[in-house]
């Protein structure tokens, strides 16, 4: 979802390749690209007593960052693929950043296992039990799936766009992939809640 | 995956739920009573998915934004009424003013 701005006319595959050789300029345009998105999203994972320990600028900026980092050992196939791996990198941003939200008060080292209790907007919503079920059953669905709820629940990409960012041949076959993925996520989070009652 | 072929119910409400629209949870609960506690997940999901639209933030290429933001309310809904039952209070004031205007220009005549 690229932001406002001048249409940047390489397509995020060829920034990805050029990030990779050390490009510097892809890396800021790539960026730049996914900033607003990363941002809107860290803004409901990241629970609001979290929030003005570090801006979520930052966080976005270091998810941004170690992805780059990274680009050696991981190469996304496509823009889709590339979006869930910066989502998991901040994701674990997220989590890291909720622990020591939980440890700063009294500067005391907790259990790295130890979850923050201050829930996120999304928890407040969905309760942590539940999100917590989400991410596993999420970690279930094929590459392709996992990618397509992420794009339009998560990051709420047109289907258009999923259409273009998974390579699809239509934004039709994005909305059946993305409904198809929910019938199956759901089943995945049902088989889950019934293991576990 | 769990099944190959999706229930056409189960699809049609994944369906809306992936396009922002309204659903109808507790009528298709009753029609489909077996579908109950795969239809509540979904209806998590959706819940989720409408707490990642209303994320603050997003002030550049949300997406969201187009498929579901109401249109903004109108104020005249509320005001007009306000102004209606204001108004025979106006033209009873205009009125005493007219009237004591019109007594006024009648003494110094006199």
């Amino acid at each position: 979802m690229p932001q406002s701005g001048p249409p940047d006319p390489r397509s995020t595959a060829v920034l990805l390749a050029c990030a990779r050789n050390g490009e510097s300029v892809a890396r800021e345009e790539l960026a730049r690209r996914y900033l607003v998105t990363l941002r809107r999203w860290a803004h409901g994972r990241l629970p609001r007593k979290s929030r003005g320990l570090l801006d979520t600028d930052d966080l976005v900026q270091a998810t941004l960052a170690r992805a780059f980092r990274r680009l050696d050992e991981f190469e996304p196939r496509r823009e889709g693929a590339f979006l869930s791996y910066l989502r998991q990198i901040l994701l674990n941003q997220v989590r890291d950043e909720a622990r020591r939200g939980k440890r700063i008060p009294d500067m005391t080292e907790l259990p790295e296992e130890l979850p923050s209790h201050a829930p996120s907007p999304i928890e407040e919503v969905i309760g942590g039990e539940f999100l917590s079920a989400y991410e596993s059953a999420l970690g279930l669905l094929t590459d392709g799936q996992r990618e397509a709820v992420i794009l339009r629940i998560e990051l709420g990409y047109r289907y258009p766009e999923i259409a273009e960012s998974m390579e699809l041949s239509s934004a039709n076959a994005a909305r059946m992939l993305v409904a198809r993925a929910l019938v199956h996520l759901g089943e995945f989070l049902k088989e889950k809640s019934d293991g576990e009652d | 995956m769990a099944k190959i072929e999706p229930d056409p119910t189960l699809l049609s409400v994944a369906e809306a739920v992936a396009d922002g629209l309204p659903v109808d949870w507790p009528g298709v609960a009753a029609n489909r009573p077996e579908l109950a506690r795969h239809l509540g997940r979904l209806e998590l999901i959706e819940r989720m998915a409408i707490a990642y639209r209303a994320v603050p933030g997003g002030e550049q290429g949300t997406s969201w934004t187009t498929v579901t933001a109401p249109a903004p309310a109108l104020p005249t809904r509320r005001l007009l009424p306000v102004a209606a039952a204001r108004w025979p209070w106006i033209m009873l004031v205009t009125l005493a003013g007219a009237l004591l205007v019109a007594a006024l220009w009648l003494a110094l005549l006199r």
